[in-house]
């Protein structure tokens, strides 16, 4: 009894976060923010990106920061489309298309770094300048594009059957099995993990593959949904994850009231009210990446300091109680 | 270990930004489109032509294409060579090479960074070119590459792109500098919204390339101008960076009020999907600059309300003010507007097809650049030039070349 209502009472902590971005919006907006149609929409927004939070959860659990990760995701979806423009492959094989490659992209990045031995965000940097080297060469032009019944996938509810099928394989993979186990002995202690028989070296090169395959599929998700891969160029392809890291950190503040995955695909989901919200208020462009840093701040120090109020509100609670049983 | 495996990094590091630089000869290609469609899936007579065009004439220098053994070499800056509209500017090069003996380099750019000029300029000197056509080359980076340009004695034309107010003076006293040439960049951004406007759109979505690049700062201008000049309509937001897909989402999720969307580039590419993900199809109209062959179908079914391009022709005007230039006959140095093409319907668009963009269809033909060149026309002049762009238009070549 006691624990359904401590989980009820967490997953009311968990809701209410959102609710909070939502309700905030929609009164500062007077209305305009929040219609169903663009909630619906945020859900969609908010896929993609969880999906690349997943693939690079595990890795950044354990310290290492995949920044090639955006550009697997660009090369693989532009990789796909330019199949589609060449050859005409139908939707199928694109499909499979764009995942073996996210997957093989992901993977040689493992394998870059089991190999070369060096810090696992200069392996990534070097990767990342590479790939999106790659994908110049396998542009058209700005934008690759492609249309019509290819994008099925990005539709509803394709769209949610792909997500919600990666969702339960990540959440068995990283609450069920032995490698959901080693990564987290590795993100407490490598050390200790180590020293308790974890073979981290191992570990380490199956986070890059899990991580590849679940880029695949985001990359997947992606063009279906958006239509379109923009050339990366200035390492453009590094701004995708960034707020996908920012979802991650989100996820690890709420770890206490959710599981991580959950907790993830709420910090998505967030973000991605944030900019319709800030969008919604007339915001500028350049203002909003500001303003979305400040709201997020605000989040996270909320988040992770709500506990210690909590505990301060307590103490001096129960100090008042002692001083009062003594009078 | 550990230096060699940090030498190897840093070289791989260093190969994959100068991995455009090498230098292969690759026959002409023209290939036709900038966007996946479905429609290319039935297509397999033309598959073979199109893999060979598509993957041999990609990223870095190494595109070659006009007379192969020309007296002159061009070396021509630019961003790609396969999109609807720079592959266009390539074929046009190829007919007026073939035609004047000159042979045309490209050195395809991976972004628009001044030191990435530079380093294409650079390059380009040491390639031994004769003369260097710059594409969308902006600020005050032209003097330094026009430094460079000197110090190797080749010659250097702007192309796409207004020269600097600040520096106007000091690039055209230049002895090297040849001249320019850019679109309407401001009116085009005008005639977004107004087009939209007109339409019947009220709650207008901006948006556009992130600053830095002239002519996308003119069109911006343009729109915000249009914005200020008809306060009846709203403007639902404005974007300026790189993530044009994800504006598009962003700004419908946000309002569902919005029914125009008013962009810089490519408008077809990066809002048609994100509309119809929204459920928005037929509600939300578009206008924008570059032509795609999508356009026909889009202005058709009024998905599209204002295309606007055709600025291939471009690269007559840096052609003709560098060649004479090379033949020891120099034009006075010009800077010469060159209009845009703007087609709102399906009609104008097949037009333009028709008579300024099918395969072997140019608006100037050999025959009238001849009367630009100093030595085949003792009386070509840079006034004739700037009518020449004063003057483009669909039907202006439908009067010179006929129906």
């Amino acid at each position: 009894m006691k624990i359904t209502s401590t989980n009820l009472k967490n997953a009311l902590k968990v809701i209410l976060l959102p609710v909070f971005v939502y309700v905030l919006f929609f009164v500062c907006s007077g209305g305009n923010f929040g219609k169903p149609s663009s909630i619906v929409m945020n859900l969609k927004q908010t896929l993609t990106p969880t999906l690349i939070s997943y693939a690079m959860c595990c890795n950044m659990l354990c310290d290492r920061m995949d920044l090639s990760a955006g550009a697997v995701v660009m090369l693989s979806a532009m990789f796909g489309a330019k199949m589609v423009y060449l050859y005409g492959i139908g939707l199928v094989p694109f499909a499979l298309l764009v995942v073996a490659t996210g997957l093989v992209l992901g993977t040689v990045s493992g394998i870059m770094y089991m190999v070369l031995k060096v810090p696992a965000i200069v392996t990534a940097l070097g990767v990342c300048m590479v790939y999106e080297t790659l994908s110049n060469l396998a542009s058209i032009s700005w934008v690759t594009a492609i249309s019509g019944e290819i994008t099925t996938l990005g539709r509803f509810p394709w769209c949610l059957i792909i997500f919600a099928v990666m969702f339960v394989l990540f959440y068995i993979i990283f609450n069920h099995t032995k490698f959901g186990y080693h990564v987290r002995a590795c993100a407490s202690s490598q050390q200790i993990a180590k020293s308790a028989g974890v073979d981290t070296k191992k570990t380490a090169f199956m986070c890059y593959v899990v991580s590849a395959l679940f880029l695949g599929v985001a990359a997947l998700l992606k063009i279906s949904i958006q239509g379109s891969i923009d050339t990366p160029m200035y390492m453009s392809s590094t701004n995708i994850i960034f707020n996908c890291m920012l979802g991650i950190y989100v996820g690890l503040a709420l770890e206490p009231y959710c599981n991580l995955l959950i907790g993830i695909f709420v910090g998505n989901f967030i973000l991605n009210m944030l900019t319709t919200g800030l969008l919604s208020l007339g915001l500028s462009a350049s203002l909003q990446d500001t303003a979305s840093g400040i709201f997020l701040l605000i989040i996270m120090i909320f988040t992770y300091n709500n506990q210690r109020v909590l505990d301060f509100i307590n103490s001096r609670k129960q100090k008042q109680e002692l001083v009062e049983a003594h009078k | 270990m550990k230096k060699v495996v940090a030498l190897l990094l840093a070289l791989s590091m260093t190969l994959s930004l100068f991995g455009c630089g090498s230098t292969g000869t690759t026959s002409d290609s023209t290939t036709e489109t900038t966007e996946t469609t479905e429609n290319s899936t039935g297509d397999t007579g033309t598959e073979d032509a199109t893999t060979s065009e598509v993957w041999s004439d990609q990223a870095g220098a190494g595109e070659v294409c006009g007379d192969e053994n020309g007296k002159y070499t061009i070396g021509v800056v630019i961003h790609t060579t396969t999109d609807f509209l720079c592959s266009k500017y390539k074929a046009y090069s190829d007919y007026l090479g073939k035609a004047y003996g000159v042979r045309f380099s490209y050195y395809i750019i991976e972004n628009f960074a001044d030191e990435t000029y530079l380093s294409a300029i650079e390059n380009l000197c040491a390639q031994g070119v004769d003369a260097i056509i710059t594409t969308n080359f902006s600020g005050t980076a032209v003097l330094q590459g026009l430094k460079t340009c000197e110090q190797n004695g080749v010659y250097l034309a702007v192309g796409w792109s207004q020269i600097d107010e600040s520096i106007w003076d000091q690039v055209f006293s230049s002895e090297y500098f040849v001249g320019s040439s850019y679109e309407s960049d401001y009116d085009a951004g005008y005639e977004i919204i107004t087009s939209l406007i007109d339409a019947g759109s009220t709650n207008i979505a901006a948006i556009g390339y992130e600053p830095g690049i002239t002519c996308h700062d003119r069109r911006w201008e343009g729109m915000m101008a249009a914005f200020e000049d008809h306060p009846e309509v709203n403007k639902a937001g404005e974007y300026r960076g790189l993530e044009f897909t994800k504006a598009v989402e962003d700004f419908l999720a946000a309002d569902n009020t919005i029914d125009g969307i008013g962009i810089t580039l490519l408008g077809i590419e990066y809002c048609s999907e994100p509309i119809k993900s929204a459920g928005r199809e037929g509600e939300v109209r578009i206008a924008f600059c570059d032509f795609s062959e999508n356009c026909q179908q889009s202005l058709e079914s009024g998905e599209t309300v204002c295309a606007i391009g055709g600025q291939y022709v471009d690269l007559a005007f840096s052609f003709v003010l560098l060649y004479n230039a090379l033949e020891g006959t120099p034009l006075d140095k010009v800077e010469v507007p060159v209009n845009f093409i703007v087609c709102k319907t399906g009609d104008e668009f097949a037009d333009y097809m028709t008579y300024l963009h099918d395969d072997g269809v140019y608006a100037w033909t050999t025959d009238e650049i001849d009367q630009l060149i100093v030595s085949k026309n003792s009386e070509a002049s840079s006034d004739t030039l700037l009518e020449m762009g004063a003057n483009y238009s669909i039907e202006d070549t439908i009067a010179r070349h006929g129906e």
